[in-house]
């Protein structure tokens, strides 16, 4: 037992005394982690290496033995024997023994089981065994094993808490059980995981290695291969298992046993027959049904998860639906859920009387010195048995042999003490020699027990010599255990459980497949508003009379592509297109696109919509931005292929805003051309603007006039026809091709005498493209509409101030110009 | 106003409205927290502790102590034991909480520690105040064994991290509760560490018995007085704190979440081939 490890301050041998120490915080903490750690690591978590056991299973198992609950016997109160083993040996909380015994009770804890059970103690599915008092113990057969011998002076023991009473500081053990049944603890600063094994393979692996001292972990497994799990399962074949033999560290793949059958209407059953060693059944089955809820996308393919154990063994079955392979489903449940787990071997284990990393081998070398020891001090406690019948059966030899001469003798005498003096002095007797003479019953004077006491004679002096010819010889004594272990293998020995299996995993692939992607159109109303919806819809939706008008633009796209947002405060807004709640009827309101992405600012709104998949950005050339301060910016759309919900799309200048953004082509020769409120206008080659990176504010496009705005931009061809409508209702259509090329970064030319008297208005209203045009629609701030079909509209030189082509009243002005084209027309 | 909303003219009055009723929920909930704080810290305060605490009659902090017990079966024998004058006991139960592997609120919301906080009435973190402290001496009162030494080491930690003056001015000690009792007729000698034990054996002649203690709850609520609770006998340990980094990199080290370094520490410090001496001692009684 530790101390208090600090005894430095003088004891005074007065009392009472008064006095105060002073420590240092990090000395304080220093004693009493220390002695903690210490205790924890030897005597709580860790297994020492000789046997197999922590000291709370050795201590159950040793009460087991004092109290004789042998398999034989009935079974006793767990009560009982947990107060036992507390009173005598395990001064700690009485859960921590009964929680140690039950799971040595448990057949799919143990590989070979220690307890023998009766009652509930509980199930693999994580089920609490019942309180201890409803439940009875008895030792199982193999725990006969761990103990046999121990009577016979074979192993060391210790004082137990309270110095009252003996306690074995290891079991003999005969077999090799720390391999067998593994272990598993957290310590501090320590833990340890120790796989259990087939006890057939253990007994040879340990037999092999005391042949061939000299044999490498891959000799011993040929004969002890891999791990072998109470639950059964698979383990995967690898490179792992070796590493941790021979390390002592290693991460083996374990997986559920399943197979598939047919179920009803053509169905497949994935059925579990095993699971993963210390994966609870029900908790695994859990995780199974919440994975299939979560990730729709691989597990969709489920249709039922059903338990279907009963007392005939474990069944749980995953239903799936009709034509869904079976082995795509498991790839996926191997990866993501447990039915197949990682068991992370770490074999720690208490030697020499310190924690130790080790191997298989050095496992092994340790527990056959432990034999070694173990039958060497058995054998000499049974020479000494033997040699004292012998010295007392050779003292009978001789009375025998001298009988009339020893009973005259006998008669001779006053008292047994004279008796005794004379038969040591006449025959060379010792002390216990003369007395057992002495308390020999007369009939064993007849012929046949005298024939019967030769013969015991004989054999004891042949036993003599057998065991010191065991003591002599090492040869002679490996013999012994590997005879008595292979009783063992005889008598205990099974089938192995576990199933060694090749790594399959590159055959099952686990292909995380993306719903399908389907056709869809996007219409973009004129209010912002966004509708999703099939191909076929959306020809039914704009052949509705008046529609047209309302929609700002419909894109033919698929589900997987993402819609791409530019704002007025120069951000991109990106929205898969599968988001977009899907339309299925013709009159549908739509989505408003501040529902559908956050983060939208005061008074942002979008100006420019693009569709693309993300990988596919760079098919769309080049953006081109243009502001209302009159800057131009062209990137690679590449640069846009952020999988980001929202960043910048461009560089702004305070107060500036984003007008709006064009799609141009890398090295696009054509010429860009600008408007302002104030009537002016530009055009100068495209090529003048540089590409730059995304976040950049770009070139200077115009200078403009204070207070003047550029508010439309387009992209001219030849032949091109512009409307120009100023606020008090003036306008004209003119040709493209009558502004000349200017160079850029200019101030531009006139488009409309605005004067400043106001007569025609003071600001542009709106400038279109009315090229393919069949109509214009006019609003008025007031509510007033206007339709004029786009041929009436006089095309007049730049220079021109154009007509009135709607009637503004006093402080109406126009505030909204659209063209309704020849198709919608129709 | 259905009819209005639906209009989707009213888009943006509706849009209006959702945003109001947003930003309104917002302010709701963060004041909700707000008071949720308040509360839980005035709870902490006000928490009654009548049947967990065994408060003192003294009102006066600067000769009052407190005892912090590991478990109800000690700590029942401390509080028959005591002075009521001026001891207060406080038991708790089991190993609480590693304050270093956890968050504050997991901290807050730990029963034990609670308690502590509320007894001592300091708060903790930055609103500590070492003003409002209602005991002069805070003494952690653990089993003389390896379970002890960690509680004591647990205690120490969260005092090291959410009331660090209370030990660097001196507050924090831990009773020394005697290992062995040594007894010979009538005469009854306590020692308190194995050099002692020796020195009594030595004096005591033949013919003595002794008890070794494992838990407190060995001891008669007499016996916790005279030898761990009373002023005039008993031997305490004052915690200080004179190297912070030190302290820091043991606490860190030894209590912190990183395994490495923590198995590195113990096995350079672990002695793993202590001899237990207490059967010499046995030897010399027979």
């Amino acid at each position: 037992m530790a101390r208090k490890k600090d005894g430095s301050q003088p004891p005074k041998s007065e009392q009472p005394r008064h006095e105060i120490i002073q420590r240092p915080m990090d000395e304080v903490m220093h004693m009493s982690m220390i002695p903690y750690a210490e205790h924890v690591i030897l005597e709580r978590a860790l297994p020492r290496v000789e046997d197999g056991l922590k000291p709370v299973q050795r201590r159950i198992l040793f009460t087991l033995h004092e109290l004789g609950v042998t398999p034989d016997k009935p079974h006793k109160k767990c009560a009982r024997i947990v107060g036992d083993c507390l009173g005598k040996y395990h001064p700690h909380g009485d859960s921590s023994v009964y929680d140690a015994m039950v799971r040595m009770a448990q057949p799919y804890s143990m590989r070979g089981l220690l307890v023998d059970g009766h009652g509930n103690f509980g199930s693999i599915d994580g089920d609490s065994a019942a309180a201890m008092r409803y439940t009875e113990a008895r030792m199982a057969p193999l725990a006969l094993e761990m103990l046999r011998d121990i009577d016979k002076d074979t192993v060391p023991f210790s004082f137990n808490f309270d110095d009252t009473l003996k306690e074995p500081d290891m079991l003999p053990a005969r077999y090799p059980n720390l391999l067998v049944n593994g272990a598993s603890g957290i310590a501090v600063g320590l833990a340890t995981n120790i796989p259990p094994h087939n006890l057939r393979e253990a007994i040879d692996a340990a037999i092999l290695l005391m042949d061939n001292p000299d044999a490498t972990t891959r000799d011993i497994m040929t004969v002890m291969p891999a791990p072998d799990f109470p639950t059964g399962g698979c383990l995967i074949r690898n490179e792992e298992i070796e590493h941790a033999y021979e390390t002592g560290r290693g991460k083996l793949t374990l997986r559920a046993k399943v197979h598939i059958e047919e179920g009803t209407s053509g169905r497949k059953l994935i059925v579990i027959t095993e699971v993963p060693y210390q994966v609870p059944k029900a908790a695994m089955l859990v995780k199974i049904l919440r994975l299939s809820e979560e990730k729709k996308s691989l597990l969709g393919g489920i249709y039922d998860i059903r338990d279907e154990s009963d007392r005939t063994g474990l069944r749980a079955v995953i239903e799936l639906k009709r034509d869904v392979d079976p082995m795509a489903i498991l790839a996926v449940l191997y990866k993501y859920s447990d039915l197949q787990i990682t068991f992370g071997v770490n074999m720690v284990a208490i030697a020499e009387g310190r924690p130790m990393q080790m191997g298989v081998k050095a496992m092994l070398s340790y527990y056959i010195d432990h034999q070694k020891r173990v039958i060497t001090r058995r054998t000499q406690y049974e020479l000494e048995q033997a040699r004292a019948r012998e010295h007392i059966l050779a003292g009978l030899m001789v009375a025998v042999n001298h009988l009339d001469e020893v009973i005259a003798l006998i008669r001779a005498s006053k008292n047994p003490k004279e008796a005794k003096e004379q038969l040591m002095n006449r025959f060379g007797l010792s002390d216990i020699q003369a007395q057992a003479i002495l308390d020999m019953r007369l009939q064993r004077l007849t012929g046949l027990e005298i024939m019967a006491l030769r013969k015991e004679y004989e054999a004891i002096l042949k036993t003599i010599s057998r065991l010191e010819g065991i003591l002599k010889s090492e040869k002679k004594l490996i013999a012994v255990i590997r005879e008595e272990m292979s009783e063992i293998r005889a008598q205990f020995g099974d089938d192995r459980r576990t199933q060694l299996i090749e790594d399959d995993a590159h055959e099952l692939p686990v292909i995380e497949t993306k719903p399908v992607a389907e056709e869809a159109a996007i219409m973009r109303l004129r209010d912002g508003q966004l509708r999703r919806m099939s191909p076929k819809l959306v020809d039914k939706v704009l052949a509705q009379p008046g529609v047209g008008e309302e929609v700002a633009e419909v894109i033919h796209t698929t589900t997987d592509s993402t819609l791409y947002f530019f704002t007025n405060h120069g951000n991109c807004f990106t929205l898969d297109v599968e988001k977009i709640p899907e339309s299925v009827r013709q009159k549908e309101r739509g989505s408003l696109l501040t529902g559908l992405i956050a983060g939208l600012g005061d008074g942002e709104h979008a100006v420019a919509m693009i569709c693309s998949k993300t990988d596919e950005m760079e098919k769309k050339g080049e953006l081109l931005f243009i502001t209302r301060g009159g800057m131009v910016k062209r990137s690679s759309a590449s640069e846009y292929a952020i999988r980001r919900a929202r960043f910048a799309a461009l560089n702004l200048k305070d107060g500036d805003e984003l007008v709006g953004m064009a799609q141009v082509s890398p090295g696009d020769k054509d010429d860009l051309l600008l408007v302002t409120r104030n009537g002016m206008g530009i055009r100068f080659r495209l090529d003048t603007v540089p590409t730059t990176g995304r976040a950049t504010a770009g070139v200077k496009g115009m200078t403009l006039d204070e207070g003047d705005a550029v508010c439309w931009f387009e992209l001219p061809k030849p032949g091109d026809m512009l409307l120009l409508l100023t606020e008090r209702g003036f306008g004209k259509r003119m040709l493209a091709d009558d502004m000349e090329r200017q160079g850029r970064a200019g101030k531009g030319q006139k488009l409309l005498p605005l004067t400043k008297n106001g007569a025609i208005g003071f600001k542009l209203a709106g400038c279109l493209d009315v090229t393919h045009a069949s109509a214009v629609i006019i609003k008025q701030k007031h509510g007033q509409v206007s339709t004029i079909s786009a041929g009436e509209i006089p095309v007049q030189r730049r220079t021109d101030k154009g007509e009135l082509l709607v009637s503004v009243l006093l402080d109406d002005i126009v505030v909204y110009v659209g063209a309704v084209s020849k198709d919608q027309e129709n | 106003m259905t009819e209005y909303l639906e209009n989707l003219k009213n888009q943006s009055v509706a849009q209006a409205i959702v945003e109001k009723a947003l930003k309104a929920c917002k302010v709701r909930e963060a004041a909700r927290k707000a008071k949720e704080v308040a509360r839980a810290k005035s709870q902490l305060e006000a928490a009654p502790l009548v049947g967990k605490l065994a408060s003192c009659t003294g009102r006066k902090a600067e000769e009052n102590e407190m005892f912090i017990v590991e478990g109800d079966s000690a700590g029942g024998s401390a509080k028959q034991g005591r002075d009521r004058r001026f001891q207060a006991i406080l038991p708790i139960r089991g190993k609480p909480l590693n304050v270093e592997k956890k968050r504050i609120d997991q901290v807050l919301a730990n029963e034990e520690f609670r308690s502590i906080i509320t007894a001592l009435g300091t708060g903790i973190g930055e609103e500590f105040d070492i003003k409002s402290l209602k005991y002069n001496k805070v003494i952690i009162l653990s089993d003389a064994d390896q379970d002890g030494a960690h509680i004591r080491a647990i205690l120490l930690t969260f005092f090291y991290r959410y009331m660090r003056p209370l030990i660097t001015d001196g507050h924090v000690y831990i009773g020394m509760p005697p290992l062995y009792r040594v007894a010979k007729g009538e005469k009854i000698v306590y020692a308190y560490d194995d050099k002692e034990l020796s020195k009594v054996t030595a004096t005591m002649g033949r013919g003595y018995t002794i008890q070794r203690y494992k838990g407190l709850g060995e001891m008669d609520p007499p016996q916790l007085w005279e030898t761990t609770m009373n002023p005039e006998n008993r031997q305490l340990m004052q915690v200080t704190l004179e190297d912070v980094a030190e302290a820091e990199r043991l606490v860190t080290l030894l209590m912190g979440d990183k395994v490495e370094p923590r198995r590195e520490y113990i096995t350079a410090y672990a002695d793993f081939n202590r001899v237990d001496t207490f059967l010499e001692h046995e030897g010399r009684q027979k």
